[in-house]
């Protein structure tokens, strides 16, 4: 902590126009000229000195967590300094009895319960127990999303379903998509036109009510009830997804923009894109992709990549790999000879082959 | 993740041998091909056990038809033919026909009129996608389907609609004439108004054309066929009712999609209505089928060729079963090994449509469940013997 609060407060603490974009996101009646200098003070001093005042709102302490929380959402990268200042301001509401706060850190202590004393478990336990007699709608969600994580969807639902009886539809928007998103991804779950129909309806009312990027999930899982039946709709959902950087989109929409929509060109993009998040499967498609549009040199890459990949992977990766060779095998090696002539004729026209591949790769060469 | 599942079986799917049409080749070619035909075995045995019945047009529909929509279809035979002047002394037989035949003719037009209006202002909206999804994924606990009825109206039947205008105009301008016209101009007719010259015309513009030859149909999307192919099945397919003045003005402008989605919408709907026909067929319950709704089922699937007069053939005894064989050929075909709705709820063994097919699979528009011809009169004794 105290090597990473070393680096200057402007460089790893982001713009004052995003605090206040998240501030307003937050419905918050605090301001960013409030919170950035106990922000500052905290990363000079590694604590807060004055406890009076602002600092010793729990609810604004709780909003600071908050803040930095949405600041590594958006940002899609993790600061350890921000991180400790995370987590100091969760602890630090807590401490002073904030419910919210006291709910998460409950979830992150009995999540990891193997990694922490049984004493705090106890503890956490029995805080989350009293927090749940109250009905406080946050503890509701932390005990669903712990039976969640220990595969218990039934009274994982149940908790999820008391939580939004708890918070009706238009209020409270922070914690609600997510409990809708999982709930419709326990419905879906079931399978079957009336759960999956419910589930529908579920991911619906998540997008409805939060922004994309707070609700991938329930896109992707939209699109995969359209899929068969919707395929229009489908590609529309995954590309949203593919936005915000999902990998298993990628791969479902080459497939989808290949088989469906015969762009092989749009499936190639999709799956270079997905080669880059190291889908494994999207080589595959790739590689489909390049023997149906006969680019040879591509195709051969792809493969000689696929070898490199494979002694490098893990399990069923590396079985998955094996097979696709073992099934592909014809198809290798006719990329294989036509990848020759392509070389030998590039040859005999006195271009080099390096000129040659060059030419054909793109930025997203293999 | 079950959907994901199943389309990489579908990926797999489209590359294997698929199911052969029935065989009328040979006799033995016939017989190797329906043999491996469940569904050809079940619905022939119910059609020579009666199970389905044809019932004229003039069949009152009684409450509770589920299959049915007379009002929505028109005649298969002329009022004259039902006219009985046997009491009228024989010099005015000829005004008192015309005249008789006059009243029935507005009469009909009247109901036609308010039918399609009342039909369009309580029609739901019918989303084929989500429609299609139940019948292939429902279970007992969902929303049960809708009737057949109530699908071909509400989804297809109610955009004739959108003539009721011009209809009237046409009734008030040129009053009795307006049945010439529709003679001369049947596509500005309602459906149900048509004439059986009229309805001749109408068929003979979207009879099959020719026969793909092809011995099973390769996985093809709306997306692999070119500007003209898509121009042209979609002028070829009787049950899109969407103008196809919008089809040349979506294909000039190169709007995306919007073709395909047309074909992928009508081949939607001829698969839901066949699913909701072969449950209808497959319950317990007999089928009393009319002469009119057959002849749209035959004209809708284009199981017909230009010189065949539909009207004429399911009103002579013979010719009416060759249409019937058709139809059940032509769902032999398409549902040998795929699960009914009914089925699907007890939960017995086989595919859904869209497993056995692929997703949206056009290529099946060209297949009418026999090769190299269509069913005619002279396969009939092989079909009864078959069974």
């Amino acid at each position: 902590m105290s090597s990473g609060l070393r680096q200057p407060f402007g460089k790893i603490f982001p713009s004052k126009k995003l605090i206040n974009r998240i501030l307003f996101k937050l419905d918050s009646n605090v301001t960013s000229r409030n919170i950035i200098p106990l922000y500052r003070q905290l990363h000079e001093n590694g604590k807060l000195i004055d406890s009076s005042g602002i600092s010793g709102n729990p609810n604004t302490l709780f909003l600071m967590n908050r803040v930095l929380f949405e600041v590594k959402k958006q940002t899609k990268q993790q600061n350890e300094t921000l991180k400790y200042m995370e987590l100091y301001f969760l602890k630090k509401a807590a401490l002073l009895g904030q419910a919210d706060a006291i709910s998460l850190l409950c979830f992150d202590v009995l999540n990891n319960a193997k990694g922490n004393s049984t004493n705090d478990v106890n503890h956490c336990s029995k805080l989350l127990k009293a927090l749940v007699q109250k009905n406080h709608p946050l503890a509701l969600k932390v005990v669903g999303d712990l039976n969640y994580s220990v595969s218990q969807p039934e009274e994982s639902a149940k908790w999820y379903s008391q939580y939004l009886k708890i918070v009706p539809q238009g209020k409270d928007g922070i914690w609600r998509p997510q409990v809708l998103e999982k709930l419709g991804e326990l419905e879906f779950r079931k399978g079957g036109f009336s759960n999956v129909s419910i589930a529908e309806q579920y991911f619906l009312e998540a997008i409805g009510t939060s922004k994309l990027q707070d609700c991938v999930k329930s896109y992707f899982y939209l699109s995969q009830i359209h899929v068969n039946y919707d395929p229009v709709k489908a590609r529309v959902l995954l590309e949203q997804c593919c936005t915000q950087g999902f990998k298993e989109a990628f791969k479902t929409l080459g497939y989808l923009e290949a088989q469906y929509f015969k762009n092989l060109d749009k499936a190639q993009e999709w799956f270079k894109l997905g080669m880059e998040l190291f889908d494994l499967e999207s080589y595959f498609g790739y590689f489909d992709c390049c023997v149906q549009s006969k680019q040879w040199m591509q195709a051969y890459k792809t493969y000689q990549t696929l070898l490199k990949l494979k002694p490098t992977q893990r399990g069923a990766n590396s079985e998955l790999i094996g097979l696709f060779l073992e099934k592909k095998n014809d198809t290798i090696n006719k990329v294989i000879i036509e990848h020759k002539r392509d070389d030998t004729d590039v040859d005999a026209n006195g271009v080099s082959s390096i000129a040659v591949d060059i030419q054909r790769s793109s930025k997203w060469s293999i | 993740m079950f959907l994901c599942v199943a389309v990489k079986r579908c990926h797999i799917r489209r590359y294997a041998t698929g199911p052969r049409p029935l065989s009328l080749l040979s006799r033995d070619a016939f017989l190797a091909s329906s043999q491996n035909n469940s569904r050809f075995e079940q619905l022939s045995k119910m059609v020579l056990s009666s199970h389905i019945k044809l019932i004229p047009d003039d069949h009152k529909p009684i409450d509770g038809d589920r299959i049915n929509s007379e009002q929505t279809l028109p005649r298969t035979t002329d009022f004259k033919s039902h006219e009985d002047l046997s009491n009228v002394p024989s010099w005015r037989r000829t005004p008192t026909l015309w005249i008789r035949v006059g009243k029935k003719l507005i009469r009909l037009y009247r109901d036609s009129v308010v039918y399609t209006f009342k039909l369009h202002r309580s029609a739901p909206r019918i989303s084929l996608p989500k429609l299609l999804q139940q019948l292939e994924l429902g279970d007992a606990k969902s929303e049960p389907l809708p009737s057949r009825k109530s699908f071909v109206e509400n989804a297809v039947r109610v955009k004739e609609f959108r003539k009721i205008p011009v209809f009237i105009l046409c009734l008030i301008v040129f009053e009795e004439l307006t049945a010439v016209l529709m003679y001369i101009w049947p596509q500005i007719a309602i459906h149900r108004c048509l004439g059986i010259k009229g309805f001749r015309k109408i068929s003979k513009k979207f009879a099959r054309k020719d026969m793909d030859l092809a011995k099973h149909p390769q996985y093809k999307t709306a997306y692999t066929l070119n500007r003209h192919q898509k121009l042209e099945l979609l002028n070829s397919l009787f049950a899109n009712k969407t103008p196809r003045w919008k089809f040349n003005l979506w294909a000039k402008f190169q709007v995306a999609d919007k073709l395909e989605q047309e074909i992928c919408k009508t081949l939607q709907y001829l698969i839901i209505d066949d699913s909701l026909l072969l449950k209808e067929i497959t319950s317990e319950k007999k089928l009393a089928l009319t002469y009119n709704e057959l002849v749209n089922c035959i004209l809708e699937r284009q199981l017909y060729e230009t010189h065949e007069d539909l009207n004429e053939m399911v009103n002579d005894p013979k010719t009416r079963q060759v249409l019937l064989w058709r139809l059940v050929s032509y769902l032999s075909f398409r549902f040998d090994g795929v699960l009914t709705p009914v089925s699907n709820i007890s939960g017995s063994e086989g595919k859904t449509f869209t497993t056995k097919w692929g997703v949206n699979n056009v290529a099946l528009l060209n297949y009418p469940g026999t090769t190299p011809t269509l069913i005619q009169l002279d396969h009939l004794p092989l079909l009864t013997e078959s069974n």
